[in-house]
């Protein structure tokens, strides 16, 4: 039997390419603001401009959202959270956390919450309010607030042995010791406004998407520092292979994929795949296991790549509206995407994907 | 979901010139429309609106090497945000703090893509205080260029002042800023569609530079800082060597350069050219066709330390040889 024919198979299940199933929601009007996989509920969960939280189940019937919960405000940012649920930062009512359909609150907030970020191996949480970070335990407890920032914190990432959490601002990056609250933080400087950070996971690289349309990396080891630029439009995601090697970005008509290896980006031009006519990649994410990267296009475009043979299969054809979001269950079997119509995609990987 | 983009107008004067009456006029007598309102100081006068997000005035340089080419970071974040919700707004008014420069606000419009995609820069709205304009203006320089960046202008308190005062502060606000349109107003009572809706930065409304303006004689002062400079010529330009010109200007100059406007006759084209620029910023894009027999290029600076001779003899050496 062939891959196609396995398709068709599955009810609701639209072909659009051999290797991809997709299943897909209307269109509901709300903007969406993240998508996450609760891999554990077998679901995904999505959060909107008016404050709602809708649950998509990853089954290949899916047809629509469930509603799940409200915040008060809107639901700025989130990350699945240590023991399973998620972790959500909202513009005046704090940060509060999802468990099923029940809401509870973490804590307060001055302002609102741009960035977050969880470190599952070290049981921390982070959140930046304004321009001060916070990083909680698993009990809520503060093991760090710190001070006021130069500007707005826009961007957080933990180092991969969570020792250190990185937040990016106007002017670059300040890196935190997590477990010392009286330490200066480390000054990583670079004119411009940073809105995006995110660390290597082999430790390597500390990397920015910045307000100018390109990128900046550190090597945490010397501090030394290069720019990756040339980008045509603002870069919102930047995410990184398992592996530490490649370093996708969006902001190109291309996935934009960076090798790090060795030496690092310096002198090497990025692996592209995925052109498509008169869009321009707005999210990109990586697969959890292999050299595969997501793609979501200002078109409503979302194509699954192969970093090294620069080649891509369509998994969810053109909506018309910008993704906004893109996620990867753990096992790699599934991603889902919300475009800013607020429609989703749940697309199924089938072995001929993976292979 | 609406694909129609949102207008925004800036509100900019200096504290007490009457901005936050202009702003609860605006909310209170468009009965049934949806403001959101962005403000930097909340003044002694409460704002009568159910969204007020107040920003924190983060300007942040770009890295193109040029100066003077500021956004406002919190701005980018409010507006993006503001823009997720379900809510249809019917405009977004962005009120600025007394002291602060237009520039960094405008450039955020023409510089941040999330930005350009959901609003409109509708127009800068400057109320002007005519008691202490006169006095105040010499010493301020924010209060020059929120008068040379507006599209509007509220000279408001007129009751408080004699006919002689009022007629002096309009002459200064003309040696600053020819282009804008004054409207003389008791309590910020100006008549709100004079105010709202102008579309001051849609290129395809450029054609509306007030032509009567553009061939005034230049009895202006020239004692003042900034001053409004219009060039004229009926010869079509060489595209190649305005292009040189221009581009070497703003380059040079733009630090200066407030603001600029043009529409122009391309030798060999039969569309207008129409751009506009804040700073170094630019924006351009073909006009309409050109009905007329005959055609004239018409270009507008508002800047500091301007020399009218010579940008005119720069701008006519770039017509095609007669």
């Amino acid at each position: 039997m062939t891959a196609a024919a396995e398709d068709t198979a599955d009810a609701g299940v639209r072909v659009v390419s051999p290797s991809v199933g997709l299943a897909e929601t209307p269109a509901v009007g709300v903007h969406p603001t993240f998508a996450l996989v609760e891999a554990a509920r077998n679901r995904a969960v999505v959060g909107f401009g008016d404050g709602s939280l809708r649950a998509l189940p990853l089954t290949p019937e899916t047809t629509g959202y469930a509603g799940l919960a409200a915040v008060d405000g809107v639901p700025l940012v989130a990350a699945r959270d240590l023991d399973g649920g998620l972790l959500i930062g909202t513009d005046g009512a704090g940060l509060v956390a999802l468990r099923g359909e029940a809401l509870a609150p973490v804590a307060a907030a001055e302002g609102w919450i741009n960035a977050l970020a969880v470190h599952p191996g070290a049981g921390l949480r982070a959140f930046a309010a304004d321009r001060r970070v916070t990083v909680l335990d698993g009990t809520g407890q503060a093991r760090l607030t710190t001070g006021e920032h130069d500007s707005t914190v826009a961007g957080l990432a933990f180092s991969p042995d969570g020792a250190w959490i990185a937040a990016a601002h106007y002017g670059g990056v300040l890196v935190w010791a997590t477990d010392d609250p009286r330490a200066a933080p480390v000054r990583l400087d670079w004119h411009g406004s940073h809105t995006v950070v995110s660390w290597s996971p082999d430790g390597r690289f500390i990397v920015t998407a910045m307000q100018d349309k390109e990128m900046h990396a550190w090597r945490w080891q010397d501090r030394k520092s290069l720019r990756m630029s040339g980008y045509p439009s603002k870069i919102r995601a930047l995410s990184w292979t398992a592996d530490g090697r490649y370093l996708a970005a969006s902001g190109a008509d291309t996935v934009t994929s960076w090798d790090c290896s060795g030496q690092g980006p310096m002198g090497r031009a990025p692996l592209e795949f995925g052109y498509v006519y008169n869009g321009t990649v707005r999210q990109v994410a990586a697969h959890p296991e292999r050299l595969l990267v997501a793609g979501g296009y200002s078109d409503g475009t979302i194509l699954i790549g192969r970093i090294e043979q620069e080649t891509a299969v369509i998994a969810r054809p053109s909506s018309g509206a910008p993704v906004v979001a893109l996620d990867w269950s753990p096992d790699g079997r599934r991603l889902v995407g919300v475009d800013e119509a607020g429609a989703a995609a749940v697309m199924h990987l089938r072995d001929a994907a993976l292979a | 979901m609406s694909e129609k983009k949102v207008p925004a107008t800036i509100l900019t004067g200096y504290l007490g010139a009457g901005k936050t009456t202009l702003l609860n006029r605006i909310l209170s007598e468009q009965h049934g429309k949806k403001y959101a309102v962005i403000v930097n100081e909340f003044g002694e006068e409460g704002i009568d609106n159910e969204l007020v997000v107040d920003a924190d005035e983060e300007i942040f340089e770009m890295n193109n090497g040029c100066i003077c080419c500021t956004v406002r970071g919190d701005l980018i974040r409010i507006i993006s945000t503001l823009m997720k919700r379900a809510d249809d707004f019917d405009g977004l008014i962005i009120e600025t703090t007394g002291l602060a420069d237009p520039a960094p606000v405008v450039q955020t419009f023409f510089v941040d893509e999330d930005v350009q995609q959901k609003v409109d820069l509708d127009a800068v709205v400057t109320v002007v205080d005519a008691r202490h304009f006169l006095d105040a203006v010499d010493d301020a320089h924010e209060l020059a260029e929120q008068v040379a960046f507006a599209d509007t202008i509220l000279l408001n308190k007129t009751d408080l002042v004699d006919a002689d005062t009022l007629a002096a502060v309009r002459r200064r606000i003309a040696s600053l800023n020819r282009f804008a349109k004054v409207m003389e107003t008791v309590h910020s009572a100006a008549p709100l569609d004079q105010v709202l809706h102008k579309r001051a930065f849609d290129l395809s409304r450029i054609l509306e530079i007030e032509p009567g303006l553009l061939t005034e004689e230049d009895d202006h002062e020239h004692d003042a800082n900034i001053i409004s400079v219009s060039l004229t010529t009926d010869r079509p330009l060489e595209p190649q060597k305005f292009s040189e010109w221009i581009r070497g200007f703003i380059m040079e100059r733009g630090v200066d350069v407030l603001r600029t406007k043009g529409i122009l006759n391309l030798f060999g084209q039969d569309n207008r050219y129409v751009f506009q620029g804040v700073h170094m910023v630019m924006d351009s894009a073909w006009g309409a066709p050109w009905a007329e027999t005959r055609r004239s290029s018409k270009l507008v600076f508002i800047g500091r330390n301007l020399d009218q001779a010579e940008l005119d003899a720069s701008f006519q050496a770039c017509t095609v040889a007669a």
